[in-house]
């Protein structure tokens, strides 16, 4: 990937409301190659969307995130592609990455609390076919998020005026 | 008689002093004035100055500094400049560049001999020679030859006693580098009056858009350079207190026998802090120097646009624009701006020759706040009028009603109706009618002074006659995100009676990103003007102005007798192409504005 395209991006995924005109100067770019490489990463999916990050514990919404590992017998021919499909069309279901190590596959689930995603669970993933087993881990506290930590606040402690 | 040494006693005070006393004194203030990198030290770093604290690392080390970081910024020097120190005898670990500034100075001058110090430059130069018994002999650089030393004026300065050359680049406070060729023209010099040079290179990773130039890998060099650097500013580590002084062995065993008297060693948590950072923090020094390219250019355009010129800085983390479009000194210009605006900047005496009318502005800042500090300096600067230009403009301003032809010209369907829009540069623009009889006027528009401007036109009119206007217009109050903006003008005042026809009155209200009214989408900015004025602009008019994204502006403008219209683009800064409707009639035309 051309560095610009990169930076353009890394600028982007940090707030995706930075203008083109904004981007261009900080890169020293021309504001309309600036568009280009911006319209050519949403023609080519590279940017799928823009989003908000919102904090929802702030905003006063009690919801529940789950990581769920879910063990799967892989079937000939398919591996684990369907059993990923039954699950990711669940609207609850945020994320479903098939990963290494001791389970198959990692589901992120949001909740209005904790029984409706056990309940999920018990009811929509543990009795999908070829399921083994799920272990359900509540999120407790966000710590770091997206590379950006969230429980300290950057103080700025220097000095107001340095040689 | 005082208890104090008189080499003491006669140093001036540090020239931010009363800044940094004004600031304390403050909330709110978004500064620009300081001279260090906003990012924390690398983890990595710090974690390695934790775990040596854990496992009892608390001892001196050796005066030269731990071996293993010697050999690291042996390396360092190596991989990033091209020159080879031994790390046994020609790489000493300072407290700091301070350190090594000191110890060099200490270690090559005897009482009365002279340094030359290129100016403006860092406040502890001219100090730490005079301290160690030196004459420091200052010399000027000035902007107009990018604050880069002149060769010449360097060699005039060379006396019978001059013993060293102190460079420093990157530099601060101008941000000014040395290309390999300028390093060449000033090691000439120093070869030929066999002199030391003493080469603060302390941001030479801050450098863009090129590769830094060492200036000890010039041919001939490495013997008469002494070599500073640090860890301050490229891996965000000034409170370490931790640098290097590299040199030929005989300079740098003399700087360290000053320094196992004086500090002995530096402090062993910051030098394993500095050792990893040089193990593995290279990475992450590169993205901060990607942060602060962007903040650089986004802080040279904003204060450019503002009418504060500034140069772009080759390096280190300092903007140093001019200040002189606003009429203030630069540290009438610093006070004011915090005291009215809250925005720290250093003024540019505090650097020494050269600095007049120019502030220091840092950008090792948030990108939001470098733009809180421009919209600030946006404030500050629009709301500078000092009354000495406003009579300026105001006589201006009459000079064009006396000197204005008495002449009628009739072209009264002009786009576009005053506005407090003020030009910052000079335009010249002209518009041909592309049907019907043979018409077009060209127009010549100069800032006067940066509230006011003046406007010459010249008309063949559809009659066969040519015409001529002049006239002038001026902002009496700015156009804030509260208050409207008021503007006055004349145009072809000598017309019918001195003050009589064609005076106008403006009142605008511009809506901007900033202000507090959302402006509707597509529209990246609106301005409203109403207005009543007589003769020309008889009666009371109105305009309303919209910039969509894709540099296109839709013009509308409406008064008792007429409705104009138009489309403008922007394909390039400096050029706008005009169509327009005025009064039904279709109006093609360009305007050439001067500069960015």
């Amino acid at each position: 990937m051309e560095t610009l395209t990169r930076r353009v991006l890394q600028i982007l995924e940090r707030d995706a409301r930075t203008s083109a005109d904004e981007i261009a100067v900080r890169l020293g770019a021309v504001a309309d190659d600036v568009r280009n490489i911006i319209a050519e990463c949403e023609r080519g999916k590279i940017i799928r969307r823009y989003k908000t990050v919102v904090d929802w514990e702030r905003a006063g919404e009690d919801g529940v995130l789950a990581f769920i590992d879910v063990r799967v017998s892989p079937a000939r021919e398919v591996g684990f592609d369907d059993v990923a499909a039954r699950i990711y069309r669940f609207p609850e279901v945020l994320a479903v990455y098939l990963v290494s190590g001791g389970y198959d596959l990692q589901v992120v689930i949001r909740g209005p609390d904790l029984k409706e995603v056990a309940m999920f669970v018990a009811e929509k993933l543990a009795t999908i076919d070829r399921v083994q087993s799920t272990a359900t881990h509540f999120l407790l506290r966000r710590y770091k998020e997206d590379g950006e930590v969230l429980v300290e606040t950057p103080e700025d402690r220097r000095l107001a005026v340095t040689p | 008689m005082s208890r104090v040494a008189r080499v003491v006693d006669e140093l001036a005070p540090s020239g931010i002093r009363k800044f940094f006393d004004i600031v304390a004194q403050m909330d709110d203030v978004v500064s620009l004035g300081v001279g260090e990198p906003d990012f924390i030290t690398p983890w990595r770093a710090r974690e390695a100055a934790i775990f040596s604290l854990e496992r009892g690392y608390t001892q001196y080390t050796s005066n030269w500094g731990l071996i293993e970081l010697r050999r690291e910024v042996s390396a360092l020097l190596a991989r990033r400049c091209g020159v080879e120190y031994r790390p046994e005898n020609e790489i000493l670990i300072t407290v700091g560049v301070s350190e090594g500034l000191d110890l060099a100075f200490r270690a090559i001058l005897n009482p009365g001999d002279e340094v030359l110090i290129p100016e403006p430059c860092y406040v502890s130069y001219s100090p730490t020679t005079r301290l160690a018994g030196g004459v420091p002999v200052t010399v000027r650089c000035d902007v107009k030859d990018g604050f880069r030393v002149r060769p010449e004026a360097l060699q005039a300065a060379v006396t019978q006693r001059t013993r060293a050359i102190l460079l420093n680049f990157p530099n601060n406070p101008t941000g000014a580098t040395f290309s390999e060729a300028d390093l060449e023209l000033i090691a000439q010099i120093a070869r030929q009056q066999d002199l030391v040079v003493i080469s603060d290179e302390i941001y030479s990773e801050l450098t863009y858009d090129r590769q830094h130039v060492c200036l000890a890998s010039l041919p001939g060099m490495l013997n008469r350079t002494i070599l500073l650097n640090g860890f301050s500013k490229a891996f965000a580590m000034t409170g370490f207190r931790v640098a290097y002084a590299a040199g030929p062995a005989d300079l740098v065993g003399a700087m360290t026998k000053i320094h196992q008297y004086t500090m002995l060693a530096a402090p062993i948590t910051s030098q394993l802090a500095a050792v990893e950072a040089c193990r593995s923090c290279e990475t992450e020094m590169e993205e901060m120097v990607a942060q602060y390219d962007q903040r650089r250019r986004v802080i040279v355009r904003g204060l450019n646009d503002l009418g504060l010129e500034c140069q772009m800085p080759a390096g280190a983390f300092y903007a140093f624009p001019s200040v002189e479009s606003t009429g203030l000194g630069s540290e009438e210009f610093a006070e004011q701006l915090l005291r009215e605006e809250r925005v720290a900047v250093v003024p540019g005496t505090a650097f020494g020759a050269g600095g007049e009318s120019h502030v220091r502005c840092s950008y090792a800042s948030g990108m939001e706040q470098i733009h809180e500090a421009l919209r600030r300096m946006e404030r500050f600067v629009k709301r500078l009028t000092p009354p000495v230009r406003r009579i300026g403009a105001a006589v201006s301003l009459g000079l064009c009603a006396l000197l204005s032809p008495s002449t009628s010209a009739s072209a009264d369907e002009l786009i576009q109706l005053p506005t407090a829009d003020r030009s910052t540069a000079p335009t010249a623009g002209y518009r041909r009618r592309f049907n019907g009889p043979n018409e077009g006027y060209g127009t010549i528009t100069l800032p006067a002074t940066r509230l006011g401007e003046l406007l010459f036109r010249y008309y063949d009119r559809e009659d066969g006659k040519r015409r001529a206007e002049i006239g002038g217009q001026f902002q009496v109050l700015p156009d804030g995100l509260v208050t409207p903006g008021l503007s006055v003008g004349m145009w072809d005042v000598g017309n019918n009676g001195p003050w009589g026809r064609r005076a106008f009155l403006v009142l605008t209200k511009n809506l901007t990103p900033f202000g507090q009214i959302p402006i509707p989408k597509p529209f990246e900015r609106v301005q409203f003007n109403i207005g009543a004025g007589t003769g020309r602009f008889g009666g009371a008019f109105s305009s309303v102005r919209a910039d969509l994204p894709g540099k296109i502006s839709l013009i509308g403008e409406f008064d008792s007798r007429r409705l104009n219209a138009g489309i403008w683009l922007r394909p390039l800064r400096q050029l706008t192409l005009k169509g327009e409707l005025q009064n039904g009639n279709p109006y093609l035309g360009f305007e050439i504005r001067a500069g960015l």
